[in-house]
């Protein structure tokens, strides 16, 4: 699985990179321009190891902002994960508050009057960090891990549909591969869907 | 120029993308699993307030892991887990279940899940208990790292509840639905359930069958329906288990339902007992002793007389160690009741005996965990010392007593039988210094019980106290 995704990133970046197509695959990005995109809502899910010792998708929140200059963009992500487990005796709850920034090549352009989308790659490194909330009959006590590094790739789509001349609503499609230590599974698959607005300068 | 310039600029992203992509597959790395035996491991795990006075009660503490060497499986010197275990060529079988903990800042690790949890405070208690075998004369019993099974998945649903398999001899944890505490961190469960591997082992000399009454029947089935290659052999482990009589018992023959009736007003009528009412006999006394003594042994580790109530309350009542009033009276069971009991089993044709039987060991137990008990309260006044000492003193006696069992059962004659006297009089006899009080009690305890047998009273003799039949 990292051997393939290390020649798959690999490779689409050297193929980005010696693009000269001006339009579709490979295109310069001019029609893009700049913009700048919130998603405050979404469909996220990561893959984790649950109570039955299977790997399952987790759910959880997130907010984003990204700035995108012709073919290149960088996005700032905010994740939550909540999760508890026990009884009403005795009883834990997990809580995982992740910043990830992200570096990511659009290769493929897509550019009309109403609406954009585009297909791209990206890089991912960040920080996290763990909140344990244990309960023992009524008494809580809570304990945090120190910061974490964690790193990404990813792989999505995006697009945006102008309701005005500079405002559209913006959506975002992405599979994503975590790898950090601390987690279980080691490296994790992530899928997220965003929803949010685009403001083109 | 352009094009130089986006030739530096293309090998400089290569380059960086190169790096990027090798520090994400540097951070891609397995947990580490494997701690040095130097580490000093920390969890966090409920635990008994073992303190004089506060027996009863739970609190987080952080307590150190000994001899782990696989953190991620919480496996060591003490225990090993197994998640979700089948049973294969008689040995439990499955996957290790993966633990998730967060190291805090302060470097001590907590349990991010509820299964973790379970993992680290059985192998907390079984460390301990380990440690208290030594103490008491019972290290070298148990050899290796006790086999635990969680999650157990068991055909009838079963929930609720835990037992020990000796033809295993693995510990087996079912889910916990009940709003109690976990059976899986009750530490006097656990030190039950540990007590039974020692007395498979030590009466009954490990022999397969001689298992303790929870619900073992149903998981077994579970396990023999699955490995088709042993089905002969899971049949005759059936039939093994049916056998309950102690070593040496012939085979059981058909039951038959139609028992002469008059056998319920006669009980002592031996002469017309056939080997079913035998092997009923011994099945009820001695899973009896086997639960009654095993609650004995979670009072002694955890100090709490109603240990059972935290994660099962619905057992309080006739589970519990502490008897006050008319009822404080500590008696056991007598030859000719618990005949009477198997007889009256035997008289309903439609009754399931097995069942009947298990009901009724668990009532015989607890005489004997509530005489125990009240002999070690009696051990601390009557030697001053502390009731946690006094504790740790009986338990040596029990296990001192334990092999005399195992020795009277292999003395007995095909017909005769196994008597609660003999096994109180293997107790007196482990007790090398009898204290006038505790001589006293067990006189008490002995005219009170078995009232067929010679009176007793006690006596000094060279200073040292002895009970005499009068």
């Amino acid at each position: 699985m990292k051997i393939f995704l290390f020649f798959l990133i690999s490779t689409m970046l050297s193929i980005s990179l010696n693009a000269k197509a001006d339009s579709g695959f490979f295109s310069e990005g001019n029609g893009v321009g700049s913009n700048l995109n919130f998603y405050f809502t979404g469909l996220f899910s990561r893959s984790e190891r649950n109570a039955a010792q299977e790997i399952s998708g987790n759910d959880y929140s997130n907010v984003s902002l990204s700035y995108r200059l012709k073919n290149w963009s960088g996005l700032l992500e905010n994740s939550n994960i909540s999760e508890s487990s026990g009884n009403f005796s005795s009883n834990m709850t997990r809580l995982h508050q992740e910043w990830v920034g992200w570096a990511r090549y659009h290769f493929y352009n897509e550019d009309a009057d109403v609406y954009q989308c585009s297909l791209f790659a990206g890089i991912g490194l960040g920080t996290f960090q763990e909140e344990i909330k244990t309960n023992l009959l009524g008494t809580t006590r809570a304990d945090k891990t120190d910061n974490l590094f964690i790193s990404g790739l990813s792989l999505g789509w995006d697009g945006s549909y102008f309701f005005t001349m500079n405002w559209a609503l913006a959506a975002a499609l992405e599979v994503r591969v975590f790898g950090s230590k601390e987690i279980d599974p080691n490296p994790a698959l992530d899928e997220a869907f965003r929803l949010g607005i685009q403001y083109r300068f | 120029m352009k094009r130089l310039f986006f030739n530096h600029v293309r090998r400089g992203c290569h380059l960086f993308a190169a790096v990027v992509s090798m520090g994400i597959l540097c951070s891609c790395s397995s947990k580490d699993e494997s701690v040095n035996s130097s580490d000093k491991v920390q969890v966090l795990v409920p635990m008994m307030d073992k303190s004089e006075g506060s027996s009863g009660s739970y609190s987080l503490q952080l307590i150190e892991l000994l001899g782990i060497s696989n953190l991620q499986e919480v496996k060591g010197d003490f225990a090993h887990f197994v998640f979700s275990p089948r049973i294969k060529n008689n040995h439990i079988d499955g996957e290790a279940p993966k633990a998730r903990f967060i190291k805090s800042s302060s470097g001590a690790y907590i349990p991010a899940n509820e299964i973790t949890q379970q993992m680290v405070a059985i192998y907390v208690h079984l460390q301990n208990l380990a440690n208290f075998d030594k103490e008491v004369g019972a290290s070298g019993i148990n050899v290796g790292p006790q086999a635990v099974g969680i999650g157990v998945s068991i055909k009838d649903g079963s929930e609720n509840n835990a037992f020990y398999d000796p033809k295993t001899d693995a510990l087996y944890f079912v889910p916990y639905t009940w709003k109690g505490l976990p059976i899986a961190v009750n530490g006097g469960i656990i030190a039950h359930e540990h007590f039974h591997s020692l007395f498979s082992k030590m009466v009954f000399n490990g022999q397969k069958g001689k298992s303790s009454l929870h619900d073992r029947r149903s998981f077994m089935s579970i396990a023999g329906g699955v490995d088709e290659a042993n089905e002969v052999d899971d049949k005759s482990r059936f039939e093994m288990l049916n056998r309950r009589g102690p070593p040496g018992t012939p085979e059981i023959p058909k039951f038959d339902s139609k028992i002469d009736k008059t056998k319920l007003e006669n009980p002592d009528d031996s002469g017309k007992e056939d080997s079913q009412f035998y092997q009923d006999y011994h099945y009820l006394l001695l899973s009896g002793m086997n639960e009654g003594l095993a609650d004995f042994w979670a009072w002694v580790y955890s100090g709490d007389p109603d240990f059972i109530a935290h994660s099962i309350p619905t057992e309080k009542a006739t589970r519990t160690l502490s008897i006050k009033g008319e009822s404080s009276r500590a008696i056991l069971p007598d030859q000719s009741n618990l005949k009477r009991i198997v007889r009256t089993g035997e008289s309903y044709e439609s009754l399931d005996i097995k069942d009947y039987l298990k009901s009724n060991a668990y009532l015989i137990g607890t005489q004997f965990a509530r005489a125990m008990k009240k002999f070690t309260d009696v051990t601390a006044q009557a030697r001053g010392v502390s009731n946690l000492v006094a504790r740790k003193q009986v338990a040596k006696l029990l296990i001192k007593t334990l092999p005399k069992i195992n020795l009277e059962l292999s003395k007995l004659a095909l017909d005769a039988y196994y008597h609660p006297s003999i096994f109180l009089n293997s107790f007196i006899d482990s007790i090398p210094d009898l204290k006038e009080k505790e001589c006293l009690f067990l006189s008490d305890v002995w005219n009170n019980s078995f009232l067929s047998e010679h009176r007793k009273s006690c006596k000094t003799q060279d200073a040292v106290w002895k009970m005499i039949s009068e």
